[in-house]
């Protein structure tokens, strides 16, 4: 093993905190972003997007004239002003039908509100239980790219800017353990973010790499982030209006796309670096001198210095992104005969499968009456769709043309495929595989790509 | 030169508090509390050992040497127990802080009194005579920061800090109850203060703790690869 400078690269405890925070943090900077309301007003202000705050409870006075009126038929996010580690945040969804407020799939009344803002007040959920203000915010619906990823809570993108230059991104998303809340520490996942190009990476989950999410099974790597530019530049607006010399930004997108500001960290947590693979230190030393003269300018720098995708790190080649529907050209490469269908990208599936229609005008026609009078697209218990294959796999006619059997298990038997080698041209890239023939016939789509196909591309799941 | 020193600062603390009859054991732990802050220290900020505050493993480091070992363990047990079980206990009502606060430090107020009461019936010694009512109180005001630890990292992540605090603590108390250590200050009172130079030496270190070596393992090993592609 080589020598590696590890501490010049990577970012600890100590060196964040003595020749960052104490260094370019100031007090006057983390006084104003410590407030959420405080630092959200500044951000309206300066134009910059922030979920709108309907109401501030500040004292017991306040209590007693909650505009009700104003925020009936409302969804909002009840939130302490000093709060950490998103303790104390509830989210309340309004019932149209029985003109309540629903946490979850539970009532919650104005004297629950009451009770909670109480607490609130009284500094359970700010630092040091120091007594605190509470909050009435704009409930955001996240984009539809973050509602496939995770089930349910908000969630949102860190950006580290340093010097006016976004160093490194992370995805944070809620999982069932967290409980809706994005944290790390609480058990979300850190999926890191290539800085150049929006693409997603590695990712962190209770301090280790994992490939898929924990509750919806989906794959987390090479997801493009949408207005990826807009939250780099929305991040380092945010840095330049906090005044802080090192900050972790907090952003989310809508669903309608506004890109806002939920807050921002003056002590951003390390972790970010193990779910990019990368270094801050490094990251620091390379921008500390540089003069930024705007946003745009500290993004071009970014993506000059940080990018891994045209760089020579790790990926080289610039990958296509793929849709979640797609149009695809499959060629049966025996006798050139070729269509063009519109194809589901699906990272789920291991490998690619075609419909009846499909395969009979690809001149499969003669092996889907073999399949049929074979009972293959029937389901059947494992051990029987087993000896069928051992059966009918020797046989010349399927060798000859290059024709494979597997078996496929599911929850309900087992079923016997039969697989067929084909290109498919997505693109402009030609991919010689064998794709499985099945019936389809009560599905939207006629043909899906599967994972394995797939190894050359991005996926946007949107 | 040094010499005179010496006998300056030896004249003005351990000649002068054997004058007024303090206790040789109090005058140990008053020159020895800085040693242990600066090891807590050490272990924290270059080895990367987490506790629960600073202040916290050094109180409970005096009480272990003070006290002893048996005793203040079981005060802690005590303690923590009696939270947990007001916190159980006062869930139901749905209270809010400050009174919540007040209904469970009364619990374990009480509770640890009748535990030390029980306990002094059966065993017919008087475990409240041998120790301060002091350490007690003491204990008492870190029930909030083990709370407050709790309430931030989870119950299972806090229990963890309290292991590790406690364990760090009984390293304080042994360096406390080292006879030579104590020999040491006792006689030579300005090696405390030296701390505070050696505390800014301890400042100089930037570079990562031991356990973040471990805990950037992940990005170490992808380094390395990228070294040899």
């Amino acid at each position: 093993m080589s020598k590696v400078p590890l501490p010049q690269i990577i970012l600890g405890m100590n060196s964040r905190n003595f020749r960052l925070i104490k260094a370019v943090n100031y007090q006057f900077a983390i006084n104003r972003v410590n407030s959420k309301i405080r630092f959200k007003k500044l951000l309206a202000k300066n134009d910059v997007g922030t979920p709108e705050i309907y109401d501030v409870v500040s004292n017991f006075k306040d209590l007693s004239e909650i505009p009700w009126a104003m925020l009936e038929e409302k969804s909002f996010v009840i939130k302490p002003d000093r709060g950490f580690g998103g303790h104390g945040i509830i989210v309340l969804g309004w019932n149209k039908k029985r003109r309540i407020w629903m946490k979850g799939s539970r009532e919650y009344s104005r004297e629950n509100i009451t009770r909670h803002l109480r607490d609130i007040l009284d500094g359970q959920y700010s630092k040091g239980y120091l007594p605190d203000r509470a909050f009435f915010e704009e409930r955001v619906r996240p984009h539809k790219f973050f509602r496939q990823l995770s089930s349910s809570g908000l969630p949102d993108i860190r950006v580290i800017v340093y010097n006016s230059v976004p160093l490194m991104a992370m995805l944070r998303l809620p999982t069932v353990e967290s409980g809706g809340r994005s944290n790390l520490h609480a058990g979300g996942l850190g999926v890191g973010i290539d800085i150049g190009s929006g693409i997603t990476t590695h990712t962190i989950y209770n301090g280790g790499l994992i490939a898929q999410h924990p509750d919806t099974a989906m794959r987390l790597a090479d997801l493009k982030i949408p207005k990826w530019n807009k939250v780099l530049q929305t991040a380092i607006e945010a840095q330049r209006i906090s005044g802080l010399g090192y900050s972790g930004v907090d952003i989310v997108i809508d669903s309608v796309g506004r890109v806002m500001i939920l807050e921002a960290n003056a002590r951003p947590g390390l972790d970010i670096q193990i779910a990019n693979l990368a270094g801050l230190n490094e990251r620091v030393v390379r921008v500390r001198n540089l003069k930024v003269r705007s946003a745009e300018h500290g993004m071009r720098v970014a993506n000059e210095l940080f990018s891994e995708f045209d760089g020579s790190k790790v990926r080289s080649t610039k990958k296509p992104i793929l849709k979640r529907i797609e149009s695809v050209e499959i060629i049966n490469p025996a006798n050139n005969k070729s269509i063009r269908i519109k194809a589901k990208i699906d990272t789920g599936a291991d490998s690619s499968s075609i419909g009846i229609t499909v395969a009979r005008r690809l001149g499969f026609g003669w092996l889907v009456k073999e399949i049929r009078s074979n009972g293959l697209f029937h389901q059947m218990r494992v051990p029987q769709a087993r000896r069928i294959k051992r059966e009918i796999e020797h046989k010349q006619k399927f060798r000859k043309l290059g024709v494979k059997f597997d078996v496929v298990k599911s929850a309900s038997g087992g079923t016997v495929r039969a697989y067929v080698p084909v290109i498919i041209r997505i693109h402009k890239k030609q991919i010689a595989t064998t794709v499985s023939i099945v019936d389809r016939s009560h599905l939207a789509y006629s043909a899906i790509i599967g994972a394995i196909d797939l190894g050359s591309f991005y996926i946007n799941p949107v | 030169m040094l010499q005179a020193l010496h006998n300056f600062i030896l004249s003005i603390t351990t000649e002068l508090a054997i004058a007024q009859e303090i206790p040789r054991a109090v005058i140990d732990i008053f020159l020895l509390v800085p040693f242990v802050a600066l090891f807590l220290a050490f272990l924290r900020h270059i080895i990367g050992v987490k506790t629960i505050g600073l202040f916290f493993p050094i109180v409970l480091s005096v009480i272990f040497a003070v006290s002893g070992f048996t005793y203040g363990l079981a005060l802690i047990f005590f303690v923590a127990l009696f939270t947990i079980f007001g916190r159980v206990l006062v869930r139901p009502f749905r209270m809010l802080y400050l009174p919540r606060s007040a209904f469970v430090i009364s619990i374990v107020t009480m509770g640890v009194f009748w535990t030390l009461i029980f306990i002094s019936a059966i065993s017919e010694q008087n475990p409240v005579e041998s120790m301060s009512i002091l350490s007690f109180v003491v204990l008492l005001l870190f029930t909030e920061d083990f709370l407050r630890v709790s309430n931030e990292r989870g119950a299972k992540n806090s229990l963890s800090l309290m292991a590790e605090t406690i364990l760090i603590a009984i390293f304080g108390a042994l360096l406390l109850s080292w006879q030579s250590a104590r020999d040491a200050v006792y006689s030579y009172p300005e090696l405390s203060l030296l701390v505070p130079f050696f505390a800014i030496l301890l400042n100089r270190w930037n570079g990562l703790r031991l356990s973040e070596l471990y805990r950037f393992r992940l990005i170490r090993k992808r380094l390395v690869v990228d070294k040899e592609d």
